[in-house]
């Protein structure tokens, strides 16, 4: 088969393999098997003309088998490419590089060039045997016909060359030349992208170049890291490893914790920063914009950049620990860079074609990687500026954007978003988030919102990303690639990444695999406690919690004075602060224990209870336990009330309830969902008069008022209203008489996890000794449209 | 000491040796069941009240004693059961 079997295309086209369920094709098989008959057929049939014919067949197989793949992908030019690749030694791995797409692209274009190729030389091969002589099919066949395929051969592999520059190459900090890009190529922008201020590649190369020559000269080697805009960000931390110093992250930044940072190297830590606040937190630190904006930049050669030694260890990032005292990780650059190529192998394609935002602070794990590492490596632009308030996303609607974000962040969001004409307005954005699962529920509304399911990344500071899930597809995970898990004696789960190395890390989390591949996480480890001796984990009360319609979050934690017990930090939700508006605190506790009480035994449900506007959050979306702790501090703390909760009226209820026509009741006993009043009705009453001419009896329908005014002064919610929606099973059993001494004992039972602000009224009217029952029934009464 | 008096002496006893919060003695209402739903008390708080009643009220409420739950079910129970005792 002339030349076909050289075909060879491509060179380096970025790292991390990845493998594809490409089904395997029986024409590779067929392919040859077709050619042998041929070859068969012409050589043994003695027919001259067959022999002839040889060259024309081969072409038109040929042309089939090019042909059909152009239908049926991947193309055969780009199966040989792949093949190649394999073949090289390293192999370069186009299979989930960022540039496969642009590869098979280009591969499809090969194929169909090699396709009409074929219909030519076909054409021109058939003239020779049947128009010309013998002589001429020699010349011909034996020899034009081999010069013109060396000639597109060699076209191609020019072609290839050119086209190869423009294919996305990821280029991660640990090999990048001043070459890798075109001086002018977008890395960083202010504002929206469309506001044009820009900066490039040469930015980035002048800006590395002046802050290594400051720091070269600096005789520290550990330096804190601390700059809000993205891109000096970016330069410095790249400055650093160039001159083989130790970059400490921690988001956060306080004198003491600085100090930590620095104990027992105090002379030898100093800090890079872009905010003059922090400055003087340690001597000798270095003011980055200062350094940037000084000057012309110096000037900077082509001899390239110091290469950066990308397995040291000198990444350390500070975590609050689960003592509150700074606990260091260590990793190196090519720990760090393993987790944004298996990113960019995933969801590259998603990248290059948008800019980058985020919510977050890049000085902990999940920043660094996505919204500093993984643009820069990809070579898509970065937004300098934190998105700090979902109302920015509104100015993001000149371009596709992809948004780095949080739970936290993204369920305010979508909650602040307008609901007419299609959210923010952003432009087919593309939402990663991690630091926690988001909610079924807020991802659904992110996709209604941002036109997008979140992809959500599993991760530590230890491990870098463990998995990876779209709540669209199911609740499971899917491990990164390269994460192998492992099982303690105490059924622990632990895994090993390519950021831990070695024995790897025990997970915070209780996992549960799925058959199919993949598993749900189960809450964290850290979370399960005990409650005299009843294993509980936390996460699953909390959960429970904000099944309630009226709640929104909820921060469950063990505490223990004289007794252990669970204690709840609750954030109402809008329906419950309307239903618990003026209602005291004891009231929303009984509710919330009531909801809790038919899937816990009242050993593991809370007994203190704080009410809250929000839960304590630091930048990471994390909530800090010592400041939930700190809620319940003191043994006999005052009653936490939102200011939201209070109303004009006394949050006391009233002894007496005011019944229509100037009647009243008293309130004999209450508690949150049931009550018992007694009341009189004097002959006098217009109750009496006009429904029975002749007789005082009490209609039936003044006995559902008065019962409706009572619940609705003992249940209703001022704000949200409270009406009947429907009565049900009532039965009026006895005459009431003018006079007549009444009690009526009302219960209010609200549907666990219901949407709406309503419940079941149930009332007996009966004599205050209970000698005779009046009337029975319930009432549907709520805010809105309750239904039975 | 009236029965109503003695009430209120037992349901300020269950608010300061359970360490409630957020309900006055007062609130308490006497036939209101003290575990389960009402109070919301667990086997932990009937340990914890058996031993303050003890103290206080010199009252003991014996493994052996199958109606211990019966004298637990409220405040009014608690009171006929320590007047019961007291009278003996």
């Amino acid at each position: 088969m002339p030349g076909v079997g050289r075909l060879r295309l491509f060179s380096a086209l970025g790292r991390c393999p990845q493998k594809k369920n490409t089904a395997p094709s029986r024409l590779p098989l067929l392919q040859p098997l077709l050619l042998l008959a041929i070859a068969a057929l012409c050589f043994f049939s003695h027919s001259p003309l067959l022999l002839k014919l040889y060259p024309v067949l081969v072409n038109l197989l040929l042309l089939a088998t090019f042909g059909y793949s152009l239908f049926r992908p991947p193309s055969v030019a780009f199966r040989f490419a792949l093949l190649a690749d394999k073949l090289k030694k390293p192999p370069h791995k186009i299979e989930g590089s960022l540039g496969e797409k642009h590869v098979a692209a280009y591969c499809q274009k090969v194929t169909l060039a090699w396709c009409l190729f074929f219909v030519l030389n076909a054409t021109l091969s058939a003239l020779t045997v049947f128009a010309l002589s013998p002589a001429a099919w020699a010349l011909y066949n034996g020899g034009i016909s081999y010069i013109l395929m060396g000639t597109l051969f060699a076209m191609e592999w020019a072609i290839r060359k050119m086209t190869d520059k423009t294919i996305p190459k990821a280029t991660p900090l640990s090999a990048f030349a001043p070459s890798s890009r075109k001086a002018d190529t977008v890395l960083g922008y202010s504002g929206s992208f469309s506001m044009g201020k820009h900066q490039t590649w040469a930015d980035f190369l002048a800006g590395t170049g002046a802050l290594r020559e400051v720091l070269a000269a600096a005789p520290q080697r550990r330096w804190v890291l601390y700059c809000n805009d993205a891109w000096h960000f970016l330069l410095a931390y790249a400055a650093l490893l160039q001159c083989n110093k130790e970059v400490l992250l921690s988001a956060h930044i306080s004198p003491a914790y600085v100090a930590e940072m620095a104990e027992g190297a105090q002379g030898d830590t100093a800090l890079l920063c872009d905010e003059e606040g922090v400055l003087g937190l340690l001597p000798g630190s270095v003011f980055v914009p200062s350094i940037l904006q000084g000057g012309p930049p110096p000037p900077w050669g082509t001899e390239g950049v110091p290469p950066i030694e990308a397995d040291a260890r000198n990444i350390v990032i500070y975590t609050s620990g689960t003592t509150g005292k700074p606990k260091a990780v260590r990793h190196s650059l090519r720990e760090l860079e393993a987790d944004n190529a298996f990113v960019l192998s995933k969801w590259g394609g998603e990248l290059l074609s948008r800019k980058l935002c985020s919510t977050l602070s890049p000085h902990h794990i999940y920043g660094l990687l996505f919204s500093i590492m993984l643009p820069f490596t990809a070579g898509i632009p970065l937004r300098r500026e934190r998105i700090e308030y979902p109302e920015i996303f509104g100015q993001l609607v000149d371009e596709a954007y992809c948004i780095v974000s949080v739970p936290a962040f993204l369920k305010r969001a979508v909650e602040l978003a307008p609901r007419e004409g299609g959210g923010f307005g952003l432009r087919a954005p593309w939402v990663v988030s991690s630091g926690g699962a988001i909610p079924l529920e807020v991802a659904a509304e992110v996709e209604r919102v941002l036109g997008v399911w979140p992809v959500e990344i599993y991760g530590s500071t230890e491990t870098a990303g463990i998995a990876w899930r779209n709540s669209k597809a199911g609740p499971g995970w899917t491990p990164f690639e390269g994460v192998q898990f492992w099982q303690n004696e105490e059924g622990c789960w632990g895994l090993k990444s390519p950021s831990t190395g070695g024995e790897g890390v025990l997970m915070g989390d209780w996992v549960e695999w799925l058959p199919q591949g993949g598993f749900l996480l189960k809450g964290r480890v850290d979370s399960v406690v005990k409650i005299e001796e009843k294993r509980i984990s936390l996460v699953e009360v909390e959960n429970r919690l904000m099944l309630s319609n009226f709640v929104e979050e909820a921060a469950v934690l063990a505490l223990s004075g004289k007794r252990q017990f669970l204690a709840a930090a609750v954030v109402l939700s809008a329906a419950g602060k309307k239903h618990f508006a003026n209602r005291n605190k004891l009231c929303i506790n009984t509710h919330l224990r009531q909801h809790l009480q038919p899937f816990f035994e009242n050993t593991l449900i809370p007994k203190r209870w704080r009410y809250v506007e929000a839960l304590p959050k630091n930048a990471q979306g994390k909530r800090p336990k010592q400041e939930v702790e700190a809620l319940f501090a003191g043994p006999y703390a005052p009653p936490l009330i939102p200011p939201s909760l209070v109303g004009e009226a006394p949050p006391s209820l009233p002894r007496v309830l005011l019944l229509p026509h100037g009647l009243s009741a008293n309130l004999v006993e209450y508690t949150v969902d049931s009550a018992v009043v007694e009341f009189a009705l004097p002959e006098s009453s217009p109750y009496f008069d006009g429904h029975f001419p002749g007789f005082k009896i009490l209609p039936a329908v003044a006995q559902v008022e008065l019962v409706y005014a009572c619940a609705k002064q003992l249940f209703g919610s001022q704000e949200a209203g409270f009406s009947i929606r429907s009565a049900r099973r009532i039965k009026f059993m006895a005459r009431v008489a003018p006079e007549a001494k009444l009690r009526l004992e009302l219960e209010f039972e609200v549907p666990v996890g219901e949407a709406r602000l309503w419940g079941l009224v149930r009332f007996v009217l009966k004599s205050p000794g209970g000698e005779v029952v009046y009337s029975t029934g319930s009432l549907a009464c709520g805010a809105w449209g309750g239904e039975l | 000491m009236g029965v109503g008096e003695l009430k209120l002496e037992i349901k300020r006893l269950i608010v300061s040796a359970l360490e409630l919060e957020d309900i006055q003695p007062e609130a308490i209402v006497d036939t209101a069941p003290l575990f389960g739903d009402g109070l919301g008390l667990d086997s932990i708080d009937a340990l914890e009240l058996g031993v303050a009643l003890k103290k206080k009220f010199g009252v003991t409420f014996s493994a052996e004693n199958a109606d211990n739950k019966k004298h637990f079910a409220s405040v009014e129970a608690l009171a006929a059961y320590i007047a019961m005792e007291a009278g003996k």
